[in-house]
């Protein structure tokens, strides 16, 4: 894996993808990050191929009455780096803030 | 409120690429609607949701940003890069003109630039150089700004003035060395003791001179230049405190400056120390009214140049109250140093600057037109990448780094053409151009090299960029099987053409003026006939003291001379016209006052009998000096038409007297003849007045000029061997035919004719190069049109008609614009003129046929490629 520098920003995203979160606002609600914040993260590790993305089928959504969302899964060299990441910043597991309510 | 909020998404959305702008609008509908709904409509908590709500939607901004600013990832500007370079290599002729047209010309501006800057640009290499000023007399009564300056001036300026640290003078003259047997004739200064002290700049060996050195004894020491410690004392490092000779004299070696040090020359060698003002001269010369000084000084930190100024001119008025006889009308004039060594060429050198520029544009227009005719054959490829999805912006980018890649390539070529013309450049221009021998490329220099590459690179990437972003997706895949280009593509190309054109007119126009000026110049006679004439200067050692001795040499000298088969005349005259500033005096008349407004100064001249004939000055009217004039006959003069013209109109000053100098005990002369004009300084400058005494009546060290049958120059050793047999104390030096010093004359405008004329040159075939590459494109293009117009009758002929009346539109558009744009610009070239007004019809008229003639001929191969075009093979290719 090439060397890289992660903020804590992006090893919460991971974190909170690793914990299940799977779409932006989710990770947001999950992390206490601003959506500016999230979704800049989300291009990053995209275009590291740490993360893959896919979209929601339309049926889901018509069922749900909701326009398809777009849903985010850790790839493995994202696993590698969230464990990377966790070595880093020690305790990230247990300190990701709880998901908040809106 | 969600229609507000898929507003919003709209807008930010135009940032994002277009290739991922339909996914960000879809992600972001999806959560900002979903949150929307979950959002409750009532009560207390729904204003705070809201809040929330469009906090999260202005999170869309970042996003947005983000995604904008990967299509400049390093990656994807890599893979353009390889794109560019996978180009370069299937296109490999385009690539190769391209470059080369590219490397001449980023490489002959970035030679330029490292001239201009390492001449006029750069400061001084002396301490706190912008305080260092130059100052002259400024004689008002004859009209001479710049004037040199009289000891006891000098002396009053520096004791009267507050505003200059110090003033030092200097006066450069030549010194004969003897290293050894041999005697070297080499450049010298002579300076005050704080003339180092003044410009800052401490010794490499040993020190520089102290204020007792002034006075005799001690004066007898000198400080070598770096070269002449290199070259006549092989660098020895134990130099410092050797005796050396010069003349008949010993000096100790007190101090080697540092290399690059050349002040007031670069070939001066050797400084050595002058008397203090009040010492020069003899016991009864008046030190005010000669004038031989240089004169530098230093401003006081914290004075304005005005300053010092108006302080120099109160001095300068105080004496003119109190010496009237000498000092009348003599004020003072004052330049900063740097202005002093290079305001002459300055004009020169920006005009040469600008000429290469344009020649540069013209360069990245061609390239321009050449991409332009590709990016047409490309069209297709890029339509269709438009058509998977690449956005407009993605295209220009890929476009502007393959015109990046190709100036980088160029700009590195162009580094090594400029290191050639750098060196080759102040080899040749050493002598006319103060500075130029340091000059090279450095660290400035490159920087300027990749920003002109870079600029260029864009300026030409842009045109083709520019069409192929407007280019219609749909238009470009129907017709792109065609290697068409679309119309504004082809109005920017003949555009493109125009200008290049017009801009080569402008250089070419400005050369012929140039050339007109020089052919003036050469048909100029100088007064005298330069063919067939040696001229040489001897230097006498100190035992010739008196009148008689040296007049005893000469005498001899001649005599032996004339013995020589071959030599049909020889003179001798204080200084030869174009070998110096020369000898002036101030004219009296007897019994009858100085016109109106003629200045009272008047060229000096001791002559021997045989000058007027060995440089073949013709008489005019009465005798010339001849052997009758001794010192006990007749005091005589002779004068030239100027000075009979100007101060005796109307009438003949033949038997008239007048008195030489401001001595009002001085004896009359009579004139006996007059001579024709000489132009002494040069024939591009004019003719002054001038009066010549025998030589046998006012004695002074001569020059000579020997009349040969025959080729001059192999008499040169004849004459040297002549010198020694008679004494070999007398040094010979600077022997040198009449033609080369002329030739020698003319060498900077020679120069400066032949970069602009080849500037010129260059940029008119570059200019027809882009017509011709414009017409051939056109006949390409338009080929099934003129099979049809055949298939309907047309002629072979009226086809060919049609295509040079296209060209010459072309040419004649070009044509006229840069006529117009010369007559705005060829002022600028005012100084670099001779009896040629910048205007000049002739020239203008010549330059536009021909100009136009040859435009026409360019367009002639590709009007008969389409007078050859078999309307059915034309009509079939589609």
């Amino acid at each position: 894996m090439a060397r890289f520098h992660f903020t804590y920003p992006t090893a919460l995203v991971l974190q909170a993808l690793a914990d299940g979160a799977r779409y932006g606002f989710d990770i947001a609600d999950r992390t206490g990050l601003q959506t500016g914040t999230v979704y800049p993260v989300l291009r990053r590790l995209d275009a590291l191929s740490f993360v893959r993305s896919q979209w929601e089928s339309e049926r889901t959504a018509r069922r749900d009455q909701r326009p398809a969302r777009r849903y985010y899964e850790l790839t493995a060299a994202g696993s590698a780096a969230l464990a990377a990441a966790q070595d880093r910043f020690e305790g990230l597991a247990t300190l990701a803030p709880r998901p908040r309510h809106a | 409120m969600l229609d507000l909020l898929r507003r919003w998404l709209a807008l930010v959305s135009r940032l994002v690429p277009r290739w991922g702008r339909r996914e960000f609008r879809a992600e972001w509908d999806a959560e900002l609607t979903t949150a929307w709904m979950e959002t409750p409509r009532e009560g207390r908590r729904s204003w705070r949701a809201s809040m929330r709500l469009a906090r999260r939607a202005a999170g869309a901004i970042p996003d947005a940003w983000c995604l904008f600013r990967q299509q400049w990832s390093l990656d994807m500007l890599l893979q353009d890069i390889r794109y560019a370079f996978r180009l370069m290599r299937e296109r490999h002729a385009l690539t190769a003109i391209v470059v080369l047209t590219l490397a001449l010309g980023i490489g002959a501006t970035t030679a330029m630039f490292s001239v201009v800057d390492g001449v006029l640009l750069r400061p001084l290499p002396f301490k706190d150089p912008s305080r260092l000023v130059r100052i002259w007399e400024n004689d008002r009564l004859n009209q001479k700004p710049r004037y040199d300056v009289a000891p006891a001036n000098f002396a009053d300026w520096q004791s009267g003035t507050r505003t200059f640290e110090q003033m030092a003078a200097f006066m450069p003259r030549t010194f004969d060395l003897r290293v050894g047997a041999e005697t070297v004739h080499a450049d010298a200064c002579w300076v005050s003791t704080n003339f180092f002290d003044l410009l800052g700049v401490p010794p490499r060996l040993g020190r520089t001179f102290r204020a007792a050195e002034a006075i005799r004894p001690h004066n007898r020491v000198l400080v070598l230049s770096y070269t002449a410690w290199q070259d006549r004392f092989a660098a020895d490092p134990s130099i410092i405190g050797r005796s050396v000779n010069i003349g008949d004299d010993s000096y100790q070696v007190i101090g080697v400056m540092p290399r690059g040090f050349a002040f007031p020359s670069r070939t001066t060698e050797v400084w050595w120390p002058m008397p203090r003002p009040d010492a020069l001269g003899g016991p009864n010369t008046d030190l005010r009214a000669i004038h031989f000084l240089n004169v530098i000084g230093r401003l006081r930190p914290q004075t304005t140049f005005a300053q010092a100024q108006a302080d120099l001119e109160r001095v300068a008025v105080r004496l003119q109250q109190t010496y009237p006889r000498t000092n009348d009308q003599r004020g003072t004039t004052m330049a900063p140093l740097r202005e002093s060594i290079v305001g002459q060429v300055r004009t020169p050198l920006y005009l040469l600057a600008g000429a290469v520029l344009v020649v540069l544009l013209i360069g990245c227009a061609n390239v321009a037109n050449l991409l332009l005719v590709q990016a047409g054959g490309r069209r297709r490829e890029l339509a269709v990448r438009a058509a998977v999805g690449a956005d407009r912006f993605r295209i220009v980018r890929q476009l502007l780094v393959e015109g990046l890649v190709l100036a980088l390539f160029g700009g590195a070529a162009g580094v090594l053409v400029a290191v050639w013309m750098t060196s080759v450049l102040a080899k040749v221009a050493a002598d006319y151009v103060p500075r130029i021998t340091g000059i090279g490329v450095d660290g400035r220099v490159l920087a300027f090299a990749l920003i002109t590459s870079l600029g260029t690179g864009v300026l030409f990437a842009l045109a083709p960029a520019w069409t192929s972003a407007g280019a219609d997706v749909q238009a470009g895949l129907r017709d792109g099987a065609r290697t068409g280009s679309g119309r504004g593509a082809r109005r920017l190309r003949s555009g493109l053409a125009v200008a290049e054109l017009a801009a080569a007119i402008v250089l070419v126009i400005a050369a012929g003026l140039v050339l007109r000026s020089f052919w003036q110049i050469l048909a100029v006679s100088p007064g005298f006939a330069a063919d067939h004439l040696l001229t040489a200067d001897a230097s006498l050692p100190g035992h010739y003291e008196t009148a008689a001795s040296m007049q005893q040499f000469y005498a001899t000298l001649f005599e032996r001379i004339r013995a020589v088969p071959g030599v049909t005349a020889v003179g001798g005259v204080d200084t030869l016209p174009m070998a110096g500033s020369g000898n002036t005096t101030w004219l009296t008349l007897e019994n009858r006052p100085r016109p109106a407004g003629e200045p009272p100064e008047v060229g000096y001249h001791a002559a021997t009998p045989g000058y007027f004939t060995a440089m073949r000055i013709p008489l005019k009217r009465g005798r010339l000096i001849a052997d009758m004039d001794t010192p006990s006959s007749l005091k005589v003069a002779v004068v030239n038409e100027a000075l009979a013209a100007r101060f005796f109109p109307g009438h003949s000053p033949i038997d008239l007297r007048v008195r030489i100098g401001p001595n009002p005990k001085a004896p009359w002369r009579t004139i006996v003849g007059v001579v024709g004009d000489v132009h002494e300084q040069g024939p591009a400058s004019g003719a002054a007045p001038a009066i010549y005494l025998p030589e046998a009546q006012d004695t002074f060290e001569l020059s000579l000029a020997i009349r040969t049958a025959g080729d001059p120059v192999p008499f040169a050793s004849t004459l040297r061997a002549i010198v020694a047999s008679i004494d070999p104390g007398v040094s010979v030096y600077h022997v040198v035919a009449m033609d080369d010093v002329l030739s020698d004359q003319l060498a900077p405008r020679r120069l400066a004719m032949m970069l602009l004329g080849a500037f010129a040159a260059v940029a008119l075939g570059l200019a027809l190069l882009g017509i011709y590459g414009v017409m051939s494109h056109v006949v390409a293009q338009r080929t099934r049109e003129i099979g049809v117009r055949m298939a309907l009758g047309a002629q072979r002929r009226e086809i060919a008609r049609m295509v040079i009346a296209d060209g010459t539109t072309l040419a004649a558009t070009g044509l006229a614009i840069g006529i117009g744009a010369s007559i705005a610009l060829t002022r600028t070239a005012q100084s670099l003129l001779f009896n040629v007004t910048p205007t000049d019809p002739a020239t203008f008229v010549v330059v536009s046929a021909g100009v136009g003639v040859v435009a026409v001929m360019a367009c002639w191969v590709p009007a008969r490629r389409a007078a050859r075009v078999n309307p059915l093979d034309a009509i079939r290719a589609e």
